[in-house]
């Protein structure tokens, strides 16, 4: 047993030489490897700041610098190693991305990093819960929804750095209370039609103010509406009136329509008339014009021999009355101014037949 | 195993003695060195009872354990989110509002003697804003946080009065500086909700039927005006039209004018056989004198 024993340690003394002569080797050179150490560990403050980052250091926990001295801008930072001195390096080109839907009736999941509806907490057809879905009063005590994404960037480091505790949850509150100021004062049409743009410009200025006013150290680069509308219960008394509005849109567009037509159509017309009356104004004149010279040259021939032209006009002037006439009758000259005998017939006229 | 300790060499000795050394300096620093960093107070605290503040970041020295013990405080501004509050208004109407805070701790002393941890701090918040809030409400109507009409809008007053309400208590009991309080949701008690979306729906219904109206009506109003500027147009055309045949009647008249004063005797004798002509028809009877010409030429007498 005993020598079992033995013989096995020898085996594994033999088994661990190699090992135990390198650890020899190993600790004899043990200054080196603690110069190795020691550099390593010197040169452990040594930071690289990122290009979107920069940097502050602390000594003994006390800021080294001050004011925008002590921000160290990208690039490679010397410092002690800890715990003699702390880097923090702040992201302050980064612009974080913040969905405010406390408001609004969707949750978010923003444990996951991606901002996606979770949850639609509509849960009665008849009324809201407030602690179960969120939503703002407008000046005219109407309901709303409204989700916002806020982007922020922070604007001073060290504020940023030693002086809050939560930026996020800051903007959040400056946002938020902002929001529920602004649309407090103003009627749910406001906010729901042409108003949208200048709700979210007097929320931003508002909520940048408070943040400003606490010194959060960061700056709200955008605030963008995600939704903004009326509760699913009364949506469909909202849509109406777009109806509304639409049909009587469309009403006024036929009113113009006929417009646009029945005008052209009226001065059309009054072209029509002037045309028709230049025409005859035309007409009459040249009949003016030929018949008068017409005359002038019966005149000038009158004038050369009277009688004859007299005799002739006169003889075709009765020619034409007799072609025309129906009947022609004769009687004798009268006798001693009474005319005689025979019996004149008048077919015409109101009186009838008359007896001389 | 007992080869190795008889060959042991000399720079195992060296290395025990710098790590025994550096323990030492280590321990002694770290029971006698406190680092406060920016936004951090440090209480000093001797046999357990609270001497002096470290408020200023950087390196301080301290009797070692079981002296001086140290308890940290954070003094960065923080927010603080009240739960959902139900109140009633000056007018009597009730609203839920969910309030916040920035605060921070500025008497870092009084905090760890009467609070002690943040979540201590804010569960006493939690009951002094509330406390605050339901005695601020209680003072202002509802149009004083949402009003169309800006006259009537109070909300800074309220948000003032919240703070002149919390912020002495705070920094008197808690140490605790409140910057700002105010609230993040304005709502009403599930209760009411209904009757306001059914005043919401009967206002909707008002618009629309306003809008019918006031559509038909402009719609009515552009066709009469068209029907009536129509109307002008035509009778623009109308008299545009009379006034040409007016003057070119008149010049007629003045062209005719001229041409007989060349003769006027002789144009009334025209005339006069032309008004005969016209005058007579088919249904005229012409009764002559034979004696008048030319049908003297048909008796004896005229020969």
């Amino acid at each position: 047993m005993a020598a079992g024993r033995r013989g096995v340690g020898r085996e594994l003394a033999t088994l661990a030489r190699p090992a135990g002569s390198a650890a020899l080797w190993a600790v004899e050179r043990l200054h080196w490897w603690l110069a190795v150490l020691a550099v390593a560990y010197a040169a452990s403050g040594v930071t690289l700041v990122q290009p979107n980052e920069v940097a502050v250091l602390y000594r003994f926990g006390a800021l080294v610098g001050e004011g925008a001295g002590a921000v160290h801008p990208p690039g490679l930072m010397f410092a002690l190693p800890r715990p003699v001195d702390r880097v923090e390096r702040v992201p302050v080109a980064t612009i974080f991305e913040s969905e405010l839907r406390d408001l609004h009736f969707t949750e978010t999941d923003v444990s996951s990093g991606e901002s996606k509806v979770t949850r639609y907490l509509v849960t009665s057809r008849t009324t809201l819960d407030p602690e179960r879905t969120g939503y703002a009063l407008t000046g005219d005590q109407n309901i709303v929804h409204i989700a916002m994404v806020a982007r922020w960037q922070i604007a001073d480091p060290i504020a940023w750095l030693q002086s809050v505790d939560d930026p996020e949850d800051q903007l959040r509150a400056a946002v938020l209370s902002s929001t529920v100021r602004a649309l407090g004062g103003r009627s749910v049409d406001a906010v729901l039609s042409d108003g949208r743009q200048a709700l979210v410009e007097s929320v931003s200025r508002a909520a940048q103010a408070r943040l400003n006013g606490w010194q959060a150290g960061v700056s709200l680069v955008s605030l963008e509406l995600i939704d903004l509308g009326p509760p699913q219960q009364v949506k469909e008394a909202f849509r109406d009136v777009q109806t509304a509005a639409i049909e009587s849109e469309t009403r006024l567009r036929s009113a113009e329509e006929y417009r646009a037509v029945q005008l052209p159509r009226a001065r059309t017309e009054r072209g029509r008339a002037v045309q028709a009356a230049e025409a005859e104004a035309l007409e009459r004149l040249q009949a003016a014009r030929s018949e008068s010279a017409a005359f002038t040259a019966l005149v000038a021939e009158h004038r050369k021999d009277p009688t004859v032209v007299r005799e002739r006009l006169y003889r075709e002037g009765v020619e034409a009355v007799l072609r025309d006439a129906g009947a022609v009758r004769f009687v004798p000259p009268p006798v001693g101014g009474r005319y005689t005998g025979g019996r004149l017939t008048v077919p015409t006229g109101a009186g009838g037949g008359r007896d001389e | 195993m007992a080869d190795d300790a008889e060959t042991r060499p000399r720079a195992l000795d060296r290395l025990r003695v710098f790590a025994g050394l550096a323990a030492v300096v280590g321990i002694g620093l770290s029971a006698t060195g406190v680092q406060v960093g920016e936004g951090e107070a440090a209480v000093v605290m001797r046999f357990g009872n609270p001497v002096r503040v470290l408020d200023e970041a950087g390196l301080h020295w301290k009797a070692p354990w079981p002296i001086d013990a140290v308890a940290r405080v954070d003094v960065r501004r923080r927010t603080f989110e009240t739960g959902h509050a139900e109140m009633l208004t000056q007018d009597r109407k009730n609203v839920v509002l969910v309030g916040f805070a920035i605060w921070r701790v500025v008497e870092p002393l009084r905090f760890h003697r009467s609070v002690g941890t943040i979540a201590d701090a804010e569960q006493k918040l939690d009951g002094l804003i509330t406390n605050a809030q339901i005695g601020v409400l209680g003072r202002f109507p509802l149009e004083a946080l949402t009003s169309t009409d800006p006259t009537t809008l109070r909300t800074e007053e309220v948000e003032a009065e919240l703070l002149a309400a919390t912020t002495d208590v705070a920094r008197e009991r808690y140490g605790i500086e409140i910057l700002a309080v105010g609230f993040q949701r304005l709502s009403l008690p599930e209760d009411n909700v209904t009757a306001v979306f059914k005043q919401m729906r009967a206002e909707r219904r008002q618009f629309a039927a306003r809008y019918e109206a006031e559509g038909a009506e402009a719609a009515a109003k552009l066709r009469a005006e068209t029907d009536l500027e129509a109307a002008r147009i035509r009778a623009e055309g109308a008299e545009a039209a009379a006034q040409i045949r007016g003057e070119a009647e008149a010049e007629a008249a003045r062209i005719y004018a001229e041409a007989h004063r060349q003769d006027p005797d002789l144009y009334r004798f025209v005339r006069s056989l032309e008004a005969l002509d016209d005058v007579v028809g088919d249904d005229t009877t012409v009764i002559l004198r034979t004696d008048s010409p030319p049908f003297q030429l048909l008796t004896s007498e005229g020969r």
